[in-house]
């Protein structure tokens, strides 16, 4: 994809969006001038866009749509349920024509159907105006009716920064009528030697009929707004002239000025476009350039670490002390990039807001959904990887959790059901859960499901927090009514493994008839992480730094002496811990001067891990483990070090599990 | 003079005003700049074009545009200035 289609591509989706949020909000929340407002213009900047890229079909689409959403905002339409729905498949509509112009595939013959159908039964909305309201006073300036406009347009200094053509825009401008004439002026234009190619001296009076209000002529130039100086005028007949464009001597001396003669003055029909922000300092730049970048740094971390390495065995102290400042600034700047890629999730949460609503709809349900925390950042990789995950979840609290609003009423409950999706950090990692206030599961319902699936056997017993992970279970279906919302059962153990895939996990608990919390663990990223460098026996062991809680010196003060022990008095509280030279099964080496216990914390718990030596921080460039550790338990992967050694990645998550189940 | 660019915009504003100001160095009372390569102009190009005329008459020299594609005619159309320069094909 050219970089251009990829610019009209985000720019098009951020707005479908925004539209997509206002149409949801406006279904839940009731329409307010504001979200009618915010639907008009995303259908408007579309179309802006698209014109600008010739995309015809995107541009004769939106144009109905935007005056369905005019109507609207001049209060002809009331903007019910109904005209909710046709708006929301309106804009399914321009997605699937956007994929389209990307593509650059013409529409299917579907599409066209769809097309004529949308705009046919817009053009019924537009005929049948059950509300007719007069104009207000406050619209009549942007909508004041005439064929004949006068624009001044000057450009201001910044304008070639934009990087916006404006002969693109004036070609745009010309889509929505005829341009008379256009005129163009000089500021001073200096000779060849002394100009600044960045700094326009070139200003245009426009002469333009069309059947357009001033609201419309101005969005046209919205994109620049910062940029220019615009003045639009509507004009008596007998205002227009034939413009002759005039010799360039003549013209090059002039300075900016209206030409008021020419123009209606009444100061109501005169519209100044002024700064409203600042320049964006933002910068667009592909992914794939900043995955690079990291793989360097990763690769620049292990050199350096060879580097330290080779400075201490020679004995050098000036290269160790290089070393340790490039350490430092790799740091600063593995830091960085990494955050470059943190993106905030609530951007892409967003969309679930459409699958809820959707859902909800088809179900008859009334849900309340709710998104918490959308400014925690993640991942843009993981942020990705989630998504279909956390829609299958979704639609299986609405389909499976939430009950019918009559149930609901009958069961002491607020007719809508409520979903929500929390997301926060904690140590390390990022939690995101979803929350709803539905029927609950039994543990009771579960297991025996589970027996006759054949899942656990007829006398097996289980706790709560088994029985409930048991719904991960592949083949596990929990409806009594098989619906094609949620699918047959085979989706929550795909989802269990594409979460685990993204070295997180998933737990689900539940209280009958009050409700279901799915909760997700997520590592914060997946490429580098701050590590903790350890030895038992002659491995090297590596945990993410932000999990350690504290580490001790173990002495025989911390023994609780019970049979077959596996606690240790941490401050007068018992917590588990995990000899990892028996885990792993290390060989036995000479007895170590001091035994040493780091106390890791996951998911609110303590643990801790007894082991040889410890090294400290260690800047840690994951690697994926081979085939050869397959199966070996609770490892995350490798990473190596500076001598060339490879040290094993603890997976903490995963050990938190062993350990529990080997303490039940 | 030929210009082999495709596109001329502020993208290589730098390159193209030493470009003209090298043509412009020799003066000869019909100064012919060749465009035939280029298929899209935008108006800061359209700029340095004006300038450059505008120093050619001063020191009564008169600028031809050679082979003008429909992309810069088109875009000479749009900010009306098709008519400030001259033309010619050859």
């Amino acid at each position: 994809m050219s970089e251009e289609l990829l610019y009209f591509n985000e720019d098009t989706q951020e707005q479908l969006q925004m539209m997509e949020s206002a149409l949801l909000d406006s279904l839940g929340k009731g329409a307010s001038i504001e979200y009618v407002g915010t639907i008009f213009r995303a259908m408007h900047t579309i179309k802006g866009i698209a014109g600008m890229f010739n995309f015809e079909a995107i541009v004769s689409f939106t144009h109905v749509a935007e005056n369905l959403m005019d109507a609207v905002r001049n209060k002809k339409l009331d903007l019910d349920e109904n005209l909710l729905m046709l708006l929301l498949k309106c804009k399914d509509h321009v997605s699937a024509l956007v994929i389209c112009a990307i593509d650059s595939v013409a529409p299917s013959l579907q599409l066209q159907q769809e097309d004529e159908a949308l705009k046919t039964t817009i053009e019924n909305y537009l005929h049948v105006s059950p509300i007719q309201t007069s104009k207000q006073e406050s619209l009549q300036e942007l909508h004041t009716s005439s064929n004949l406009w006068h624009i001044s347009l000057k450009l201001k200094d910044s304008f070639f920064d934009t990087g916006m053509d404006l002969l693109a825009i004036i070609a745009f401008l010309k889509k929505l009528g005829t341009i008379n004439s256009i005129e163009p002026y000089f500021d001073n234009l200096p000779f060849l030697d002394e100009i600044n190619p960045y700094i326009p001296y070139m200003n245009f009076d426009i002469n333009f009929e069309g059947d357009v209000d001033k609201a419309e002529i101005i969005e046209v130039f919205e994109f620049v707004e910062d940029d220019i100086e615009l003045l639009v005028s509507a004009l008596e007949n007998h205002q227009i002239e034939s413009t002759q464009i005039a010799p360039l001597e003549e013209k090059t001396t002039l300075h900016v000025e209206v030409p008021q003669n020419s123009i209606n003055t009444d100061t109501q029909n005169e519209v100044l476009i002024k700064s409203l922000k600042s320049p964006s300092q933002s910068l667009r730049v592909d992914s794939s350039k900043i995955d690079s970048l990291i793989d360097i740094i990763s690769e620049m971390v292990i050199v350096n670490a060879k580097i330290s390495r080779h400075a201490e065995q020679n004995v050098d102290p000036d290269l160790e002390e290089v070393s340790l400042e490039f350490d430092t600034l790799l740091e600063q700047l593995r830091d960085n990039v990494m955050n470059i890629r943190m993106v905030p999730v609530g951007d892409s949460f967003e969309k679930f807001r459409r699958v809820v609503s959707d859902v909800a709809h088809k179900l008859g349900k009334k849900i309340n959904f709710t998104i918490v925390g959308g400014d925690t950042e993640l991942d843009k990789t993981v942020i990705e990887k989630i998504a279909d995950p956390l829609i299958h979840m979704l639609r299986n609290a609405v389909d499976h959790g939430i009950e019918m609003p009559e149930l609901r009423i009958k069961n002491g409950k607020d007719e809508f059901g409520k979903v929500e999706l929390r997301t926060y950090p904690e140590s390390g990692s990022i939690v995101i859960e979803i929350e709803d206030d539905g029927k609950g599961l039994s543990k009771e319902f579960l297991m025996e499901k589970a027996r006759s699936k054949g899942i656990i056997s007829a006398t097996q017993e289980m706790s709560d927090a088994q029985a409930y992970q048991l719904i991960f279970e592949a083949g596990f279906s929990t409806a009594e009514v098989v619906s094609d919302i949620s699918g047959r059962g085979v989706g929550m153990d795909v989802v269990k493994k594409n979460i685990e895939a993204l070295k997180g996990r998933v737990e689900l608990s539940s209280i009958q008839g009050q409700g279901s919390r799915f909760t997700i663990r997520l590592p914060l990223t997946l490429a580098i992480i701050d590590g903790f460098l350890f030895y038992v026996g002659k491995t090297a062991y590596i945990i993410p730094l932000d999990m350690i809680s504290e580490v001790i010196e173990y002495t025989s003060k911390h023994e609780i002496k019970m049979f077959n022990s596996k606690l240790f008095d941490l401050r007068g509280t018992a917590v588990a811990f995990l000899d990892v030279r028996d885990f792993y099964q290390e060989e036995q080496c000479a007895e170590s001067q001091r035994k040493n216990l780091i106390v890791v914390m996951y998911a609110g718990k303590k643990m801790g891990l007894l082991v040889d030596e410890l090294y400290g921080e260690h800047q840690t460039v994951i690697k994926s483990l081979g085939d050869l550790f397959i199966s070996a338990p609770a490892l995350y992967g490798a990473s190596i070090l500076g001598n060339g050694e490879i040290a094993l990645i603890v997976d903490i998550p995963a050990l938190f599990e062993i350990v529990n189940k080997e303490l039940k | 003079m030929k210009l082999e660019w495709d596109t001329l915009s502020v993208q290589i504003a730098d390159e193209l005003k030493e470009k003209l100001l090298h043509f412009s160095e020799k003066i000869e009372e019909i100064m012919k700049l060749d465009l035939s390569n280029v298929n899209k102009i935008d108006l800061c190009a359209i700029q340095l074009l004006m300038s450059l005329k505008k120093g050619l008459d001063e020191v009564g020299s008169r600028l031809l545009l050679l082979n003008c594609t429909i992309g810069v005619m088109d875009a000479l159309t749009l900010c009306g200035c098709l008519e400030l320069f001259e033309y010619e094909d050859e």
